[in-house]
């Protein structure tokens, strides 16, 4: 951790730091200035997202939250973390989608390690306040915890 | 002759609220969320202020001239809401946080204590979690029974269906007065009679009610009614409970504590008198002396006023959003008759959530989501629902710039050829 980020803990994530899948999506939001557009890109997101496994939506990879119904999948692939999702909204499904190509290769510790307030810099009006209406935080800690649980599989070996 | 063109309700109290006066997203606010919680006039604001500036103590308890002045105004306020649903006394008011206290303090004081197995709670398919949730633990403990009355093909309360469920083991009807979701208006005056003459007692939910209606519990002639001042221009954390006396009396205490005693020994107390042996614990005082200031505020603009305003919004809202072919919209028509003036809908192929956060981008705000009424919406086969909701602040100009930034979110989903 460097100075600046002890004094400025938000400045953590700048795009600088963050991985650069991520970083590149941060970096396509911010080419907009109007914020409708900014929808249009997450929307773009959600529509190329590629589709979940049927199979995947279950009650264990619900994320909770009152809005709309998301799902979310992890497999751990040569170390790396792999998520499919989905969701019933389109603007989630954007958000899902999202988060799913700039996560996707990375390790579980890079997951963990990641705060979410790098969604701030995208402009997208996200709020981070956990609540269970919370959509975007909720997506973001469900991905985290499926990473922590192949940390500790890591760590302690399988089974 | 040159027609004088008559100001609307709206015209007239909108600077009366001054958090309407700002833009979200570089766009007039447009506040149509009311169902869920109103908008607060400069009287409210102000009457909280001067209460913590000059008044503040704490009630019932001291000889000194703030808790004096403050336990005045606090108990004045109990008079206020009374004569405004038409109490006989104020020993029938009794403050609670919001509506779901006041629920809850009916379910376990009198539903806890009085239900046993076998005997029926009849409520409806459209009831709030609040009177919902409340009764299902009571049915749990108790052994009682819900049954729930269905909606006719207005998406209204089905009377005759209501009837057919009424027997001689009915011992509870918990209905809402006006659905926050259907915005249909029940017949509570009816549906009280039946239940008497069927030996139950009945509860009416008012918190979409109060707010736009002129209500009297005596007309209605209900044996409890709830409402939450935070609906109708009061502060967060006030509503209140009305409950015929000779029930309250018979009903035991809910919280024990503090306020609600006559006297306390090492091993036993004795109850307070009505309506403070359901008050234990200090209570919002400042919230229920804002609530006075709301009461005022409504009474002077007119129960009437308010309803009669809202009865015209309700139409216009109604008129504009028929236009649009790819909504659903659920609850009465309001050609049908009178109905609420909100709005639940969907739109084909677009879910709520998408719905509401496209349309705050133009500084319009509603509401997305189930509503607390989960049930309902399983019912029409809906995971949620969008809704407008208004209040006599609302214009038609705002109903306008509504109608045009759904129909401009419509585009904007079903527009496939945006390049990023």
């Amino acid at each position: 951790m460097n100075r600046l980020s002890i004094i400025f803990p938000n400045l953590v994530m700048a795009n600088a730091t963050l991985p650069p899948n991520l970083a590149k999506i941060v970096e396509r939001f911010q080419r907009h200035t109007d914020p409708k557009k900014r929808y249009e890109q997450l929307l773009w997101y959600g529509k190329k997202l590629e589709p979940m496994m049927e199979e995947g939506k279950i009650a264990a990879n619900k994320v909770q939250g009152c809005v709309s119904q998301v799902y979310i999948t992890a497999d751990l692939e040569d170390g790396k973390v792999m998520y499919q999702g989905d969701s019933d909204a389109q603007l989630v499904k954007g958000l899902v989608a999202l988060l799913i190509q700039g996560l996707n290769g990375l390790t579980p510790t890079e997951i963990v390690e990641l705060t979410p307030d790098f969604i701030e810099a995208t402009g997208l009006q996200v709020s981070l306040t956990p609540s269970r209406a919370n959509g975007f935080y909720n997506i973001f800690k469900m991905m985290q915890t499926k990473a922590i649980a192949f940390q500790l599989g890591q760590s302690y070996g399988e089974g | 002759m040159v027609a004088l063109q008559i100001p609307s309700l709206a015209a007239t109290v909108r600077q009366d609220f001054p958090i309407l006066n700002q833009e979200i997203n570089g766009h007039p606010l447009v506040y149509l969320d009311n169902a869920a919680t109103s908008q607060k006039p400069r009287a409210v604001l102000e009457k909280l202020m001067h209460y913590y500036e000059n008044d503040n103590a704490n009630v019932h308890r001291g000889a000194h001239q703030l808790s004096v002045r403050a336990t005045d105004a606090y108990e004045a306020v109990r008079n206020k809401v009374a004569k405004f649903i038409n109490a006989r006394s104020p020993r029938e008011i009794v403050y609670t946080r919001n509506a779901t206290e006041a629920i809850n303090l009916v379910a376990y004081s009198w539903g806890m204590n009085n239900l046993k197995a076998g005997d029926e709670i009849i409520t409806t398919v459209m009831e709030h979690h609040s009177n919902l949730v409340p009764w299902q633990m009571v049915a749990a403990k108790t052994g009682a029974v819900l049954k729930f009355v269905q909606l006719d093909e207005q998406e209204s309360f089905d009377l005759e269906h209501f009837k057919t469920l009424l027997s001689e083991k009915t011992k509870l009807v918990t209905v809402v007065h006006i659905s926050n979701t259907l915005g249909c208006v029940n017949p509570a005056e009816e549906i009280a009679q039946l239940a008497h003459q069927a030996g139950a007692k009945v509860l009416v939910d008012a918190c979409q009610s109060a707010p736009h209606y002129p209500l009297d519990v005596q007309l209605i002639d209900c044996d409890w009614l709830v409402a939450s001042g935070h609906k109708m221009c009061a502060p967060t954390g006030i509503g209140f409970l009305y409950g015929k006396e000779e029930i309250l009396e018979a009903m035991p205490p809910f919280f024990g504590g503090g306020e609600m005693i006559a006297e306390v020994f090492f091993d036993h107390f004795t109850t307070g008198e009505l309506p403070h042996k359901f008050e234990a614990g200090t209570p919002a005082i400042a919230e229920a002396i804002a609530l006075g200031a709301a009461v005022d505020y409504l009474t002077d603009l007119g129960m009437e006023n308010i309803h009669n305003y809202e009865v015209e919004l309700t139409h216009y809202l109604w008129q504009g959003l028929g236009q649009i072919p790819q909504l659903r919209l659920y609850g009465p028509n309001p050609k049908h008759g009178d109905r609420a003036a909100l709005a639940s809908f969907n739109v084909a192929g677009l879910h709520a959530s998408d719905v509401a956060t496209m349309v705050d981008q133009d500084g319009i705000a509603i509401r997305s989501g189930h509503h607390c009424t989960q049930p309902l919406h399983r019912l029409f086969d809906a995971s949620g629902s969008a809704r407008a909701s208004l209040y006599f602040y609302n214009t038609k100009e705002e109903i306008d710039l509504f109608l045009q930034s759904l129909q401009a979110t419509i585009r904007f989903f079903s527009d496939d050829d945006f390049t990023v």
